[in-house]
């Protein structure tokens, strides 16, 4: 691995506006399923779904999205 | 002294052929790559660059064939015509960046020598993306000649630049050219490269049309037959008088008025013409070049 490479994706990645969104994305999806707990109740197996489905259905794909053509493109 | 060989290489996308047979040789001291838009100049660099397979031919430099071979990175440095820069990044971590990738043992020394080769040692600690159009061209060419190569290879280096901006880089071009490095610029603006080159190779429609010392090539442009409407006080009168000098090639009278002449000797008619018409007492009223543009004039070129 190279670090001048590894020091340029993690500028481009965390360095600007949209790095913040890699923050945001997960902290709303945590927030839905503490949300969602606390309505539904203990043992419901609702937070698990928002997390399975929310989470790696869109929140995950839109993340990884950001991350890589942050790196792709300069 | 380094040396790119070009030989019989053509380079063609499914059934659009960008380059054909072109073979040239480009050694130390400035050339310029003239052609109009379209005409395969960046197809070229980025063959000679080794970024691009050619389809046919070979591309070499000193003997070594460019394609899938990094180490001639070592003596190349190339200015692609594209903005992709890291815009966040400031001059300075740019050029920086492409030292280490090069693997130079000081890298930070040498990032501060190209930027100041450049003239952009006051500008490197800004964000690139506040950078005019010309500042960003000089730190492209000083991440390209951190690794001191003895190619550099320009793509339409000049293009939107002010008047200031071109001047610097020309007197940038000329330097290096006078250091012993082959320098490699395109443009499609004539009178922009033989400020620059001496050496010109003129590439039109993907085909290597001419080549050579810019005199040779200004004269090759001028002298071909150029073509005028003229509308004037008689006009039958001044054709007889035209086709009387060997300058003229030819003389029409056109139905609706206006007389279509054909000149051979551009810099002789220019000159006979106001004084034949004052001789026949003519006045002339229009005098209007009908295929002045640069198509026209690398068409013709081809077709020589």
């Amino acid at each position: 691995m190279n670090a001048t490479v590894v020091r340029l994706s993690a500028r481009a990645v965390l360095g600007r506006r949209r790095g913040v969104l890699l923050i945001i994305l997960p902290l709303v999806l945590i927030a839905l399923a503490v949300l969602v707990r606390v309505l539904a109740g203990e043992g419901s197996g609702s937070p698990q779904s928002v997390v399975g489905g929310l989470g790696l259905g869109l929140v995950l794909p839109l993340v990884a999205l950001i991350a890589t053509s942050s790196m792709l493109s300069p | 002294m380094s040396v790119i060989q070009i030989d019989h290489v053509s380079r063609w996308y499914h059934n659009v052929v960008a380059v054909n047979d072109v073979s040239m040789t480009i050694g130390p001291g400035v050339t310029g790559l003239l052609g109009p838009n379209g005409a395969g100049k960046s197809t070229l660099i980025s063959l000679m660059s080794g970024f691009l397979v050619p389809s046919a031919g070979t591309v070499t430099l000193d003997g070594q064939s460019v394609w899938r071979n990094p180490s001639v990175y070592r003596d190349i440095g190339l200015v692609p015509e594209r903005e992709a820069l890291f815009d966040y990044l400031t001059g300075r971590q740019f050029v920086h960046a492409n030292a280490a990738l090069h693997g130079l043992p000081d890298p930070k020394a040498a990032a501060q020598d190209a930027l100041a080769v450049v003239e952009m040692s006051d500008a490197q600690d800004r964000v690139i993306s506040t950078y005019s159009k010309g500042m960003r061209q000089r730190v492209k060419m000083a991440s390209a000649l951190v690794h001191n190569p003895s190619v550099l290879l320009l793509d339409e280096p000049f293009n939107g630049m002010d008047p200031r901006q071109r001047m610097h880089l020309m007197d940038l071009l000329r330097r290096m050219g006078a250091e012993g490095r082959t320098v490699l610029f395109s443009s499609h603006i004539l009178e922009e490269v033989e400020q620059v080159a001496r050496q010109i190779e003129v590439v039109v429609a993907g085909r290597h049309a001419a080549s050579g010392d810019f005199g040779a090539i200004r004269r090759l442009m001028t002298n071909r037959p150029n073509r005028y409407v003229l509308r004037s006080s008689d006009d039958r009168r001044l054709a007889s008088a035209l086709l009387g000098d060997r300058s003229v090639r030819g003389a029409a009278l056109r139905p609706q008025g206006g007389l279509d002449v054909e000149a051979g000797d551009f810099g002789r008619f220019v000159q006979i013409l106001p004084r034949l018409a004052r001789a026949h007492g003519v006045r002339l009223l229009e005098v209007s070049p009908t295929d002045e543009s640069l198509e026209s004039v690398f068409a013709y070129l081809v077709a020589t």
